[in-house]
């Protein structure tokens, strides 16, 4: 394919007419790039990923996917693409008490009908596809327990299979590894990064965590208060970039509490 | 200096002394308003031994007729079950907020169903017999209307309590609103399901019973004759066999209540 497979063109959203969560974002995005946004918190980076696959649908702007206007899609046709981009969760969004295989069968559910689904008759071909999706992220022991049993890191791995079953040209993960561990983020995201490489896949992901950004990105975007105010390499981010792009002059910051369990030694320790 | 220490504060002292008096002022009025006939119920408690004795035999002549209207009831009870949980599902497909077609079907479902609850279940049942005269088909069709009440809204909040997660994970992968459907909510809610039809057994065969008092088929019919005819070895041997019945009921459904957990 030629020319980008994501153009973004004057993109707004604004939530029940109130605040305004993405100012006039224009984009391109080229086949095969690991684009990771960062940005503070309630900057906008979740709107924008989920406007692309119309999650959230956009108050203004054009979203111009694999040459067809996305943000204009409606039933059938908005499916079918919505089939051709992967979504990869926080909160992995697994169907808890369905198991492993069927779950990453679900990323199956844009191009099967639904009795094939509903009886379960997906062909072998789909179920050894699945099978050896599993097996890539070393799940293949799994196939039957169900997703409620996993750890968190097993979790993530089978939503990215799933996203993978659906043999999309796009993936985009919305903070794929914030519930996660360190040990468990950096097996997900070697994971993620390696299957997408592999398969020539553009992917988008949403990260809180500057370092991450810089290891695996190949082009990071800084949002700041619903605009883009940095677009680079990870070269490029310098800790002045970086400053600016977490730093709120008017409003104040966050405060960060202390996450019990990371406590300092001879502190409490909560249960 | 010695200092009294109170175990409840003078307020809520006297929140239970008025609601103690509101109580006793309610209890009498209520009496009174009955106008009780107490000097009958001494005179006749003389005979509650005699009665006792009568309630305490056991009469099997008729044990096989009682066993088919009692089987009567409870297949009464089940088709009812079967019946009412196929329109619950497909109320609660179209009435659940989170997954309705459209939002004031939603809100239309919501009503009927309260509709189904504010009247009493005997009420509903009363109805369709003098619609519909009495017997068989008039029971089950009368304890259907409270089964989708119960088990309607039942449905319908368990589908509404499924995270929005499961339904957008299923939304990005293109799936179609059945897909969302089947895929994602009822793997979710299943399990609730089953246990709330399962608790559903035990009032739909009580019910169903009672029904019979007022004219629609099965052991209750034949009960309301036995008190008519004063037959008391066959009042107890029917009462007997329901307690039998709803006691091996309730252990079957605790077991499914378990096992679903
Ligand atoms: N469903 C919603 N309804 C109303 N406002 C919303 C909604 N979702 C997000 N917002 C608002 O839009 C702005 C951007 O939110 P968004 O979730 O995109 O930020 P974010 O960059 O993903 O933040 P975080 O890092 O905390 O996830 C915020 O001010 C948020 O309060
Ligand atoms: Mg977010």
């Amino acid at each position: 394919m030629k020319g980008p497979l994501l153009k973004i063109t004057n993109l707004s959203k604004r939530y029940d007419g109130n605040k305004i969560a993405l100012k006039n974002i224009t984009l391109e995005i080229q086949p095969k790039e690991f684009v990771v946004i960062i940005g503070p918190s309630g900057a906008g980076k979740s709107t924008l990923i989920r406007c692309l696959n119309q999650l959230v649908k956009p108050s203004e702007g054009e979203i111009i996917f694999d040459g067809e206007d996305i943000s204009k899609a409606k039933g059938k046709k908005l499916r079918q693409l919505r089939g051709k981009i992967g979504m990869i969760f926080q909160h992995y969004n697994l169907i808890s008490r369905t198991n492993v295989l069927k779950n990453v069968l679900n990323g199956k559910l844009g191009s099967v009908p639904f009795w094939v689904s509903t009886f379960g008759l997906y062909s072998q071909e789909d179920r050894l596809q699945a099978y050896n999706l599993l097996k890539t992220v070393g799940l293949q022991d799994s196939l039957y327990q169900q997703a409620k049993d996993l750890s968190g890191g097993q979790m993530q791995r089978v939503g990215i299979c799933r996203a993978l079953m659906q043999e999309p040209s796009l993936i985009l993960a919305d903070e794929p590894i914030a519930s996660l561990d360190p040990k468990s983020s950096e097996v997900v995201m070697d994971y993620l990064k390696k299957v997408t490489e592999e398969r020539d896949l553009t992917c988008i992901v949403n990260l809180h965590q500057v370092e991450v950004a810089k290891k695996y990105a190949t082009r990071i975007i800084g949002v700041r208060e619903g605009e883009i105010v940095f677009d680079g390499t990870s070269e490029e981010l310098s800790e002045d970039i970086i400053k600016n792009i977490y730093h709120l002059p008017e409003k104040k910051q966050e405060v960060i509490l202390p996450v019990p369990g990371f406590v300092a030694e001879g502190e409490a320790v909560y249960e | 200096m010695e200092r009294k220490i109170q175990l409840t504060d003078s307020k809520s002292l006297l929140r239970k002394i008025l609601m103690g008096a509101g109580s006793l002022v309610l209890f009498s009025a209520s009496v009174l308003l009955l106008n009780l006939d107490l000097a009958t119920f001494v005179s006749r408690a003389k005979e509650a031994g005699s009665v006792l004795q009568h309630f305490l035999q056991l009469d099997l002549t008729d044990l096989a007729e009682i066993m088919s209207e009692l089987f009567l009831s409870v297949t009464i009870a089940f088709a009812a079950l079967i019946g009412g949980t196929l329109f619950s599902l497909i109320f609660a497909v179209f009435g659940a907020e989170n997954i309705t077609p459209h939002r004031y079907l939603s809100y239309f479902i919501k009503g009927f169903i309260s509709i189904i609850r504010a009247i009493p279940s005997l009420v509903w049942i009363l109805m369709i017999v003098a619609s519909m005269g009495f017997g068989t088909i008039s029971g089950l069709i009368g304890l259907i209307f409270p089964t989708v009440g119960y088990l309607g809204k039942s449905f319908i909040s368990s589908i509404e309590e499924v995270p929005e997660d499961v339904i957008e994970a299923m939304k990005a992968t293109g799936a179609s609103k059945i897909q969302i459907i089947t895929e994602g909510v009822f793997p979710c809610v299943s399990n609730m399901f089953l246990s709330w039809i399962a608790i559903r057994v035990e009032s739909n065969v009580a019910e169903s019973i009672s029904l019979g008092i007022v004219g629609a088929g099965g052991i209750g019919t034949l009960l309301t004759r036995a008190i008519g005819s004063y037959d008391y070895p066959k009042i107890s041997t029917i009462i007997l066999m329901i307690f039998v019945t709803m006691l091996a009921l309730e252990i079957v459904v605790n077991r499914i209540k378990t096992v679903t957990k």
